[in-house]
């Protein structure tokens, strides 16, 4: 997005496909209506796509170079943002209502008794996931690929009826809107 | 030394001054000014090395150049008037002349050579007494004869003094050499006052003496001949910290503290006098002796130098030898200003 | 005994009651905003009565209570005035809230305060009375700076967002601007006038242009005018109830109003008159140019409130106080239903604002897409709907009198513009294919998104006919003039849909789209924020740093005083204490001491 400029430690590879998806996101801000982006987003991907296998780095980075200039000089002034992303209209709206779950430990034994059915479960939980923590890890350490992961989506669990990997922190993440 | 003797050497120390501030005959004053100066050099040289030997030597011989000049100008009054004490119709000659005689045994300006050095001479004790107890006897025959004496010469004594204890000290590392020139600056705002409200310079004179006595009763027991020794208190004495701020604050004249009481009449005397450039003077140069006190402070209790200390903390350890008029001199050194009324 | 007085008491209790009573245990079983929306419902029902009265008998009232306090001249004291302009103002702000109060009971259903939120809604109301209703500046002066203070609470209602706190702070800071004026207006008056009271003040012969600039800074800060505007877009930070109630009823219209209050000072003063008119000329067109090519539906609406305050203070500018009153309550309604639809658009899209992102609405949300075109047409002046009535008549005015033709010129171009940008809410909102996500449920069969939305569109149909049918005659206008001069409103406004269609059909055309520096300055706002918000502070900052840098801590602080006063100590500490410890040396001072003291005095004295 126009908020992360290409930083100097990326690869080539990596600015380019930035460079891509920043010129795809502003060519959307500019043609509003889908079959003309469609259009546009053809011709860009084209024009992309031409140059793929070139293999002289110092030519390739000319054209790296030229293509963040035109980009520069045709970004759209009011580029889309969607809501939730920083700058967004909706960004980090309700995120002061956000409270991490585990402040439940600090509650007071006779806050915690005015719940008490919520704080037995919760206990039960946290005792699974003591018990599985072990697992999950060991799972994590071995389906992590040697360079990182490409998502940040969780790997599922692999064993019928096990959970998966960081459970924990699905479970218990706040809601989006507060109640 | 025998103890005797010391004894008697004190019980001199102690009654020539007496002897000078009771008698009315100026024959009889110099007797005491000779007795206390003479009984005031063995305890000079009571620990004999070579500094002390300079020190009392220069002693010696001001303070007898001091009294020749006294005995010069009584015995001219003698020869004029046919009597032993001093009377309107005394000469301006032999009144300066005693002016200088004493200005000689005060150290002040252009006359305080001497005093530095010899402060920095003598031990710290004998120091202490050399800055009190020895101005008492010449001042309280100033206090006599002021009338007599020239205002010109004493107020140009005075700014003189008041310049060379500011700026004397300004440059100073050694405490003893600080207190002698502060003890010259002080001198030269009672003597600024004295041909104005004579009540002033004793009242000064005082609580110069309280704040000295305090000062010395925190330098003596450790020792403390630098600043850079000062430093050391903070492990040596803790409780001594804000003690020896306060009283070097109030030394320099702050307001809420006692040293502001002289300063504070003084000025609005002078002001009330028509002589505001004088004033300004010394209120100007009375900021810099306050800024070497402040120094002092900087390096006792604002700041670790990076001294090698392998002592350990002394004070949980060490018996310190307790100065027993510490408490009164450091209360009355800091906290008297609201007796303000009572004094005047 | 006068029954309008009775019934403003019973108006201010009612709304006070829900304030008062939160403070006790009711609202835990009764809802908070139900009984909101109800109190303000009553309270419009009692504010027909005085509407009536006045309508029928043309009754003004005047109330003068409970001396406060006398300071030296002045005398300050509990004074409320209900004339034509707070008599009819009232019924509508009652009417536009009561429908904005039932609006955000839907809207912020989903936020944790939204309790607080309707309190702060109906302060915000309760102030806005205060401010109309006042007939000192000091209670105008409390109205102005509540006003103010809601505005600023409830457009920073989002406080964890960054953006939504430098909104409210930028609110409160233009606003403080204006602020400025108005109090040294009111130390103007206390000094010259002996007298806060207006009709002690316009009783007066008064040929001072200095409270008028006052008065007109301060309609500045508020109504946001050209130079003290930037806050109004920004606050489209608020949600969208806020801009409802800020755009329509309250805060913006306060500096109009103020000036319409000071009417008979500004009247006799043409400098005041002059500036106004193009100070609202070049609001109304600046801000329509800016609103031309923004996205965000909330941003384009807002821009048109300001091009709207533009005109109505070109109609004060021509001498029309009552013509800018009454744009004051036909613009209350069209602008607060257009809010409305706009915010249930984007509710319905999750919080979508971005009119890229709509289009195709019309079919799922038939309601809220026929309010948003009536209340658009409303806002060109299409013949007899509400804006009709005001725009017509000030158009018409404008056209018939002797003033600046460039102002006027101006303000017609910006009129054609309004249609342009209105043209292109619901040609980017409602028409064409939908490009919103597909996974989105789209209802708005909520009675209480519906009935206020219907209430405000019968409103903004009617009202204006309502209002003039029945306000008694006020100025008087022209009557005969040439039909192209007639016809101009609704010429230009023709002209400027056309135009907008067709550009907006241009967008479909498969020709790549690169920004040209009229699209820059307009989507940029005109550099403004860029140079008053950036390049000016940065610049002052910058002067302001290097200036005491160099001249006070460099020059004064460093060298001249205490590098000098070192050196001249340091330099006289070492020549005075400069000893050698010979005390041979010593005593030749002491000797020639001893022997100059007596010379000197001898030869002197004696």
């Amino acid at each position: 997005m126009a908020f992360c400029a290409p930083a100097a430690y990326l690869s080539h590879q990596q600015k380019v496909l930035r460079l891509y998806k920043r010129a795809l996101r502003h060519l959307e801000s500019w043609c509003i209506h889908r079959e003309k982006y469609r259009y546009f987003a053809c011709l860009l991907r084209a024009r992309f796509e031409e140059h793929r296998d070139e293999k002289d780095m110092m030519k390739a980075t000319q054209l790296l170079k030229e293509a963040e200039e035109e980009f520069w000089q045709n970004q759209h002034p009011q580029p889309y943002i969607f809501p939730d992303s920083p700058g967004g209209t909706s960004y980090e709206r309700y995120e002061c209502y956000k409270a991490p779950e585990w402040l439940l430990d600090y509650w007071h034994p006779s806050e915690k008794a005015v719940y008490p059915d919520y704080f037995s479960k919760r206990e039960q939980w946290k005792k699974l996931r003591m018990e599985s923590w072990e697992r999950e890890v060991k799972q994590l350490q071995e389906e992590m690929p040697p360079d990182g992961t490409m998502t940040e989506a969780l790997p599922p669990a692999r064993k019928e009826g096990d959970l998966p990997p960081l459970w924990w922190h699905i479970v218990t993440r706040p809601r989006d809107r507060p109640v | 030394m025998n103890p005797i003797t010391l004894l008697i050497i004190y019980f001199t120390i102690l009654s020539g001054p007496m002897v000078t501030m009771l008698s009315n005959n100026f024959f009889l004053m110099w007797i005491g000014l000779e007795m206390n100066l003479l009984a005031i050099i063995p305890v000079m040289t009571n620990k004999s090395n070579p500094r002390t030997t300079e020190a009392a030597t220069k002693y010696f011989i001001t303070q007898a150049t001091a009294s020749m000049i006294f005995l010069l100008s009584i015995i001219m009054n003698y020869k004029q008037l046919g009597t032993w004490t001093i009377q309107p119709q005394t000469s301006s000659l032999t009144s300066t002349l005693i002016f200088i005689s004493l200005a000689i045994k005060l150290g002040l300006s252009p006359f305080h050579a001497w005093l530095p050095e010899v402060t920095q001479g003598i031990p710290l004790s004998t120091g202490l007494l050399l800055l009190t107890w020895q101005k008492l006897a010449p001042l309280s025959i100033l206090f006599q004869v002021y009338e007599l004496i020239n205002p010109h010469v004493l107020i140009m004594s005075a700014c003189a003094s008041v310049m060379i204890g500011a700026w004397g000290g300004l440059n100073q590392t050694q405490t003893r050499k600080i207190m002698a020139y502060s003890s010259i600056a002080h001198m030269g705002w009672m003597i600024s006052i004295l041909p104005y409200n004579p009540s002033l310079t004793i009242i000064n004179l005082i609580i110069y003496i309280l704040l000295t006595l305090a000062m010395f009763s925190i330098l003596h027991p450790h020792s403390f001949f630098s600043i850079k020794s000062t430093s050391l208190l903070w492990n040596k004495s803790p409780i001594m910290l804000p003690l020896m701020s306060s009283i070097l604050l109030s030394m320099g004249g702050l307001p809420p503290l006692t040293g502001f009481l002289p300063k504070w009449l003084i000025i609005t005397e002078l002001l009330k006098n028509n002589n505001q450039l004088l004033a300004s003077i010394m209120a100007i140069l009375a900021l810099v002796n306050l800024f070497f006190y402040t120094r002092l402070i900087y390096s006792t209790s604002l700041t670790t130098f990076p001294s090698t200390n392998n002592s350990k903390m002394f004070n949980h350890q060490k018996n310190m030898k307790k100065y027993p008029t510490l408490p009164l001199t450091a209360i009355t050194s800091t906290l008297m200003l609201p007796l303000l009324p009572l004094m005047l | 005994m006068n029954p309008i007085t009775s019934v403003i008491i019973l108006i201010f209790v009612a709304l006070m009651l829900p304030i008062m009573l939160s403070s006790t245990n009711i609202y835990k079983t009764y809802s908070f905003s139900n009984h909101a929306t109800s109190m303000i419902k009553y309270s419009f029902m009692l504010s027909l009565i005085p509407l009536c009265t006045l309508f029928y008998s043309n009754t003004e009232l005047l109330i003068t209570s409970w001396h406060w306090v006398t300071i030296n001249t002045i005398k300050l004291s509990i004074n409320l005035k209900f004339d034509f302009f707070c008599i009819i103002f009232l019924s509508v702000a009652l009417f536009v809230t009561w429908s904005i109060m039932e609006f955000s009971s839907w809207y912020m259903h989903s936020d944790p305060n939204l309790n607080r939120f309707i309190k702060y809604l109906l302060l915000f109301l309760i102030t806005m009375i205060i401010l109309t209703s006042a007939n000192n500046m000091f209670q105008l002066f409390v109205g102005w700076e509540g006003v103010g203070i809601m505005s600023f609470l409830l457009i920073g209602w989002w406080y964890g967002r960054s953006d939504a706190n430098t909104a409210a702070l930028q609110a409160i800071l233009y606003n403080r601007i204006g602020d400025i004026g108005f109090i040294a207006t009111m130390a103007w008056l206390s000094l010259n006038m002996n007298s806060w009271e207006f009709q002690q003040i316009f009783m007066t012969n008064n040929n001072s242009i200095i409270p008028l600039l006052g008065l007109l800074i301060a309609a500045m800060g508020k109504s946001a005018q050209f130079g003290l505007h930037p806050w109004l877009p920004s606050a489209m930070e608020g949600p969208t109830p806020v801009s409802a109630l800020l755009h329509s009823s309250t805060m913006v219209v306060a500096g109009i109003f103020l000036l319409i209050r000071f009417h008979p000072l500004m009247s006799n003063n043409n400098m005041a008159l002059t500036m106004m008119l193009c100070l609202g000329s070049i609001t109304t067109l600046f801000t329509a140019i800016c609103a031309l090519t923004q996205n965000d539906i909330k941003k384009i609406v807002a821009f048109s409130t300001s091009s709207q305050l533009g005109l109505m203070m070109v109609t004060l500018g021509i001498n029309q106080p009552y013509l800018a009153f009454l744009h004051i309550c036909t613009h209350a309604f069209f602008k607060a239903m257009l809010f409305m639809c706009s915010g249930s658009i984007i509710h319905n899209l999750n919080d979508e604002q971005d009119i890229r992102k709509m289009g195709g609405l019309l079919k799922p949300l038939p309601f809220t897409s026929s309010c948003l075109i009536i209340g658009s047409l409303a806002l060109t002046g299409v013949p007899f709907l509400t804006g009709f009535y005001s725009k017509d008549l000030i158009i018409e005015a404008m056209n018939t009198c002797y003033t600046n033709a460039w102002a006027l010129l101006v303000t017609l171009l910006a009129t054609s513009l309004t249609a342009a940008y209105s043209l292109r809410i619901i040609f980017f909102a409602l028409m064409s294919k939908p490009r919103y996500l597909p996974l989105i449920t789209l209802n708005e069969n909520n009675p209480k998104l519906m009935n206020p939305i219907k209430r405000l569109a019968m409103g903004s149909m009617f009202a204006g006919f309502i209002m003039t049918y029945n306000i008694p005659t006020t100025s008087i206008q022209v009557m005969t003039m040439p039909w192209y001069l007639k016809t101009t409103a609704i010429l230009v406004t023709l002209m400027g849909f056309t135009i907008a269609l067709e550009l907006n059909n241009l967008t479909y055309n498969l020709k790549s789209n690169t920004s040209t520096l009229t699209n820059l300055f307009s989507t940029s706002l005109g550099y403004f924020t860029l140079i008053f918000h950036r390049l000016l502070p940065k610049k002052f900052l910058t002067m302001s740093f290097n200036t005491p840098l160099n001249m006070l801590d460099l020059t004064w602080l460093e060298t001249s005083i205490p590098k000098a006063i070192s050196y001249m100590n340091l330099t006289a500490s070492q020549i005075l204490a400069n000893q050698k410890g010979l005390i041979k040396l010593y005593f030749m001072s002491f000797l020639i001491t001893l022997l100059s003291i007596p010379i000197l005095l001898i030869s002197f004295h004696e």
